[in-house]
């Protein structure tokens, strides 16, 4: 194990990023995810990367994709008001296949709403926020440890697939401060580069991984990138086989690999006849939860997707069709609710606690609800 | 050990943050697992601030507190106005507080009226320690972490050294040094 200290959420990120080999940051700052910006504008000049300060997020966000197509890993980071801005380039990012790294410290919307106080609002425009059609890649880690090892994660499967990863942390992480052990060694993974010389290689053609091997600006190979749908070498088509083709791929890309992909902690399931299902910080709630329930012989488990998209569902389903019940508690109004029902396909009652005042769930209130649902109180 | 919840409120400026963020730091350095969190919201109410900390042996999962264990008071008006809102209302000092807590109170600057069956309450003279003794006002977080110590032993002193050294400036060091010698002594003696 290497260097373990105490250490904030957002810092957690930045360190992270760099030793991810992230050279590139641009952002606009917005509570709660400025630290970020903060640690990334100390860090970056001392390992020879560049840190720019845009003109708001539609800008950082197009700052990033273009220092990543010049070939540095990039990121930035905002919360939701800025997320909601970066959505039309983010849709430019999965469209042009450049890898980017695109952190979401959530904060309770909608609008500006509360700046300072967590929420898990986002998750769904995590997922479908931009336009069109596109597999998300979303982490949602639940402590600064995990911020630390999903901001390495997220970097690597955004260059290995080509494609925006998204960090969805809440404020409660973000802000927090924790034992972090930083891991002595960690996989870092690089974008391919193209194996034929500049005059035979074309930058949008596919690899058997669905992955096309597009060159980095300035190491001598000409294309053209555009928002537009495109044929291999780059330049707009209609030609509706290859639009189809492109679809289909994009998805495919990452859907092959959904395996390897998912991550998520199981807890007390063994045993267990109710199943919550709980991510982020919340999941925490549900585990404290669970262990005071556990005592009162309440059989209880938990379930915590850290990848929340592409959806787990078929694990799901799968715990889901042996429980009593399947409970959800998150903070919004009813958001990754929808997936879990979707993937239970009716195979148990699926409830749902939901918060949205800038207040975590406490314990007391998952309790309240294992009190009245366990068949131990029917 | 089990979960060991610290709240540290005072008047903002007084460090309440900072001295939990030190907490915190000492404990890991223990070993231990920690989480440091701070109040935002009240501060715009009061001018008061509130550091949480929570140190257990294992890994921990609500990550604020639920009922503090020990709570440091370091202004009257932190006593008299704190008001945490929450989901069922504003909430005083004293409602996140468990029964048989340690209440750590300045003895010169916080009247109370506490119920002593209730609360293991501390009085001790930190702002005049810091202010007299150490000679500089602005270490009584510091004081108050010692004495925190002294009391609970929740982390230990050499942690709680360390953790005090990589958190101030160097000049001040030997000065934050004496603060916890003096805080140490203070609170034996209240004892």
């Amino acid at each position: 194990m290497g260097k373990v200290y105490l250490e904030f959420g957002n810092h957690a990120c930045a360190k992270a990023a760099i030793r991810a080999g992230c050279r590139f940051y641009a952002g606009y700052p917005i509570t709660p995810s400025s630290e970020i910006a903060e640690k990334m504008a100390e860090l970056l000049p001392k390992v020879g990367g560049k840190f720019i300060q845009m003109e708001d997020e539609i800008g950082s966000m197009a700052a990033a994709i273009g220092a990543s197509l010049a070939g540095l890993k990039s990121m930035t980071a905002t919360s939701g008001p800025g997320f909601s801005l970066k959505q039309e380039n983010l849709g430019y990012a999965y469209m042009t296949e450049t890898p980017v790294v695109v952190v979401n410290v959530q904060r309770q919307g909608p609008s500006t709403g509360l700046p300072t106080q967590p929420a898990q609002g986002d998750v769904m425009q995590s997922r479908w926020g931009t336009h069109g059609d596109y597999q998300a890649i979303v982490f949602s880690p639940s402590s600064v440890q995990e911020v630390y090892e999903e901001t390495i994660r997220a970097f690597n499967w955004a260059e290995r697939l080509r494609q925006p990863v998204i960090l969805l942390i809440d404020e409660t992480i973000g802000h927090m401060r924790e034992r972090l052990a930083e891991p002595e060694n960690v996989e870092i993974w690089n974008r391919k580069k193209p194996s034929l010389p500049p005059e035979k290689h074309l930058a949008y053609k596919p690899e058997e991984d669905d992955v096309p091997a597009i060159p980095n600006f300035g190491e001598g190979y000409r294309f053209h990138v555009t928002g537009l749908h495109h044929g291999y070498d780059g330049f707009p088509t209609t030609d509706p086989k290859l639009v189809q083709e492109f679809m289909e791929r994009i998805q495919r890309k990452v859907l092959r690999h959904k395996d390897e992909l998912l991550k998520y902690e199981e807890y007390m399931l063994d045993d267990a006849d109710i199943l919550i299902v709980a991510y982020g910080s919340v999941a925490r709630s549900a585990k404290y939860a669970i262990k005071e329930a556990r005592k009162k012989g309440i059989k209880v488990g938990l379930f915590r997707p850290i990848t929340l998209w592409p959806s787990p569902e078929e694990k799901i389903y799968e715990l889901a069709k042996n429980m009593k019940c399947v409970l959800v508690p998150e903070m919004n109004m009813g958001q990754y609710v929808l997936e879990v029902e979707r993937a239970v396909k009716g195979a148990s009652e699926v409830h749902r606690i939901n918060k949205a005042c800038g207040e975590l769930i406490y314990p007391d209130e998952i309790l309240r609800f294992l009190d009245k649902f366990s068949p131990l109180t029917v | 050990m089990a979960r060991f919840e610290t709240r540290i409120t005072g008047t903002a400026g007084q460090g309440s943050i900072t001295a939990a963020v030190i907490l915190a730091k000492a404990a890991v350095e223990d070993g231990k697992y920690a989480t440091q969190t701070a109040k935002y919201g009240a501060a715009m109410r009061t001018g008061v601030s509130i550091g949480d900390c929570i140190i257990d042996n294992e890994e921990i999962d609500f990550p604020k507190v639920i009922k503090a264990d020990a709570i440091i008071i370091q202004s009257q008006e932190a006593y008299d106005k704190l008001k945490i809102p929450s989901i069922s209302g504003d909430k005083d000092i004293l409602a996140d507080v468990k029964d048989g807590a340690y209440v750590i109170l300045d003895k010169d600057l916080v009247k109370h009226n506490l119920d002593r069956d209730r609360y293991k309450v501390i009085e001790v003279p930190m702002a005049k320690v810091a202010a007299e003794v150490v000679g500089k006002r602005q270490v009584m977080n510091v004081v108050a972490l010692a004495a925190l110590q002294e009391i609970t032993n929740i982390v230990s002193k050499e942690a709680l050294e360390k953790a005090v050294i990589s958190s101030v400036p160097e000049r001040f060091v030997d000065l934050n040094k004496k603060a916890l010698e003096e805080g140490f002594k203070m609170a034996k003696e209240a004892l």
